[in-house]
């Protein structure tokens, strides 16, 4: 459905990220991950034009949003806060999108409007932070669009909020096959809705990952030895350290897993045991390092 | 290029503008117009004719007729229309730096980037807005004026062709600085910027023109420019006057000086106006829309706050600045040189203008490259 094809993007002469290509399917949930600075808000800006990328180009359907912005009446990008509509009433607000949006549901809206509670008397800008960002959501889902990018919807917002909005989301997602990008730094929240992981590292795409496929690609153990690690797994392939709290190692193992097994246990741990894996893990293994903080 | 959801909200973000550009045209046409009116009325009651418009003032016969037309024409209608245009200049600008410049300040801009709309249609739609509106004020309001003159006992006085002239000039002109100014704003960085570089440019050909003559000065090293020189500057400053300075004959005064060049010794029906005149700034309109277009599409609105969104314009506006302020140091310093030193004027002018330079060089870096973010959270 939409396409990223070698998105390159240069912001006085630096690199912010390069040839970056990757596909969303209907019905998809993608979640985009990485440090601070390493451009996952740029992308998703110059995804929508709203910066004009180097080279590549996206398309949705086949059709360029590049050579041809109309075809963005099926896509919709909420920001981290919606600060552009915070002067216009519920009303002024509706009148606009009916224009801009040609299957804009004007009943949906405000079905939705009266489930979360949220007034249709006021300006967007009287809403608490927790209200707006519902508020940004149940108005990019009321435009049937069938691609909706979020960027950072849950930043900054209680818990309560933040559930009701992880649950809306996959509501809207399981009922309608509309497909989700959504860019946070909950890493819980992502693995909770996302079929699919996206890491972004120094301004490339260090993997994409489906979450069902995660583990049968990474396992994490934790492992004891007479001595310290031994350094033949220190420096293994597809062996990480994620954790050392004196001779206790917690290890991510990828790629071929079973070798990496056996590789441990010649060195005859004292204790191998398999623990639950999180995407946070796998964060951690593969984006973490100094110096990557933009 | 009219589209309505684009027109919504660029009506939603300027209305105050707007409504004010409307109210400003009732106020100076129309209600201005029949305010003078009275004033004129009185005096032909009272024969309290204002010595300015005798026809015949060594005599000092008063041709009842003639005084009605002039005082129609150099002063009910003049006022109005001056009073108009200068207020509507100043909300031009503002109106320009809110539908472009305060868009990049609060995050409107990522907004209406996210739209399904292109690039072109979007300046164009700004542009139709506030083109549309001031044309539609100033003409309803200019008509009005004139129905108040026309249906009073005035009415025969009217002359078609010189009102007509007038509000066609005022109109392309007012719509001229409003493509300017918009244009402007496609490549500065943020509202305060666009305001700052639209008067800037507006005031700068004359200013530079001063400039010029202190750097000519301090080297003819003496304290009078021959003649011919001065002439050479006059002719520089009425080019600069005619192309970069049309908004100030925005009145009938200035344009028929400018063609007749005599104001008071000929009637006022007489006069001859000139439509070539339009020239300038319908020149102005044709080049900056698309120049507009062009810069709004290729714009890098992550560079929003800066003082210039382009890299390499930046570079030649930073050279500019430091030249300018350089001239004005030079400018400045020279005055000082004691009489008896006026021979070495010129090492003067050079010391102003070389410390004026390197200290603007090292105060602008730092500006230029600061973001200046306003209106946001």
């Amino acid at each position: 459905m939409l396409e990223v094809q070698k998105l390159t993007k240069t912001i006085h002469n630096k690199s912010v990220f390069e040839d970056i290509s990757f596909s969303i399917e209907p019905g998809q949930i993608i979640g985009l991950v990485g440090r601070n600075g390493a451009g996952k808000t740029t992308l998703l800006k110059s995804m929508v034009g709203i910066f004009n990328p180097q080279s590549g180009d996206v398309k949705f359907e086949g059709v360029s949003v590049y050579d041809n912005p109309s075809i963005k009446k099926h896509i919709v990008f909420v920001p981290d806060s919606p600060e552009a509509l915070k002067s216009y009433t519920v009303k002024e607000i509706v009148k606009l999108y009916n224009d801009i949006y040609p299957q804009f549901d004007e009943r949906y809206f405000y079905e939705l409007l009266q489930r979360f509670s949220l007034s249709t008397n006021v300006k967007i800008g009287n809403y608490s932070k927790g209200m707006k960002a519902l508020f940004a959501l149940v108005l990019a889902f009321s435009t049937k669009a069938k691609l909706i990018i979020l960027d950072e919807p849950t930043d900054g917002l209680d818990v309560i909020v933040k559930k009701k909005i992880i649950q809306y989301i996959v509501e809207e997602v399981a009922e309608k096959q509309t497909s989700i990008l959504v860019s946070s730094h909950r890493l819980d929240e992502i693995e909770f809705i996302a079929d699919k992981v996206l890491m972004m590292k120094q301004g490339k795409l260090d993997s994409q990952t489906e979450l069902m496929d995660m583990k049968s690609h990474y396992k994490k153990v934790q492992v004891v030895f007479k001595k310290e690690l031994p350094p033949s797994l220190q420096n293994a392939n597809g062996i990480d350290v994620l954790n050392q709290t004196g001779r206790v190692y917690t290890l991510l193992l990828s790629g071929k897993l079973e070798k990496a097994n056996e590789m441990i246990q010649s060195e005859q741990p004292l204790l191998f045991e398999e623990l639950p894996m999180t995407l946070e893990d796998v964060f951690v293994s593969k984006l973490g390092g100094d110096g990557d903080v933009a | 290029m009219w589209n309505k959801a684009l027109f919504r909200k660029d009506y939603k973000q300027t209305k105050f503008i707007l409504w004010a550009i409307v109210l400003i045209c009732i106020l100076a046409l129309p209600l201005n117009t029949a305010v003078k009116l009275e004033q004129l009325r009185v005096e032909l009651e009272e024969e309290d004719y204002n010595k300015y418009y005798f026809l015949d003032e060594e005599s000092e016969i008063v041709d009842v007729d003639q005084y009605t037309v002039e005082s129609i024409y150099r002063r009910v209608l003049d006022s109005s229309i001056q009073l108009t245009n200068i207020l509507l200049f100043i909300m031009i600008v503002l109106l320009a730096s809110v539908m472009i410049g305060a868009e990049r300040g609060n995050k409107t801009n990522d907004f209406t980037f996210s739209l399904p709309f292109r690039r072109k249609q979007i300046f164009l739609s700004k542009w139709m807005l506030g083109s549309t509106v001031v044309a539609a004020s100033y003409i309803v309001n200019y008509f009005l004026a004139h129905c108040i003159i026309y249906f009073s006992e005035f009415g025969s006085y009217l002359h078609w062709d010189l009102s007509l002239y007038f509000v066609v000039y005022s109109l392309v002109a007012l719509l001229a600085m409003y493509t300017f100014s918009l244009c402007i704003g496609t490549f500065t960085g943020g509202v305060i910027y666009q305001i700052a570089v639209s008067v800037i440019f507006l005031i700068f050909p004359m200013g530079i023109i001063l400039l010029l003559a202190s750097l000519f000065d301090a080297h003819t090293a003496s304290s009078y420019v021959s003649w011919n020189e001065w002439a050479f500057l006059r002719g520089l400053e009425r080019v600069s006057y005619d192309i970069f300075l049309f908004q100030y004959n925005m009145n009938l005064q200035g344009l028929l000086y400018d063609f007749n060049h005599r104001w008071f010794d000929i009637p006022i029906q007489e006069m001859k106006a000139s439509y070539i005149q339009l020239l300038i700034p319908l020149g102005y309109i044709a080049a900056f829309v698309p120049l507009g277009v062009l810069l709004y599409e290729k714009g890098n609105i992550e560079h929003n706050g800066k003082f210039i969104l382009f890299d390499k314009l930046q570079s030649v506006f930073h050279l500019g600045m430091v030249v300018c302020f350089a001239l004005l140091g030079g400018m400045l310093v020279s005055d000082f040189t004691p009489y008896n030193l006026r021979e070495s004027r010129i090492y003067f002018y050079y010391a102003g203008f070389i410390g004026a330079g390197l200290l603007f060089y090292f105060i602008s870096r730092k500006l230029l490259n600061m973001k200046l973010q306003l209106f946001s959270k």
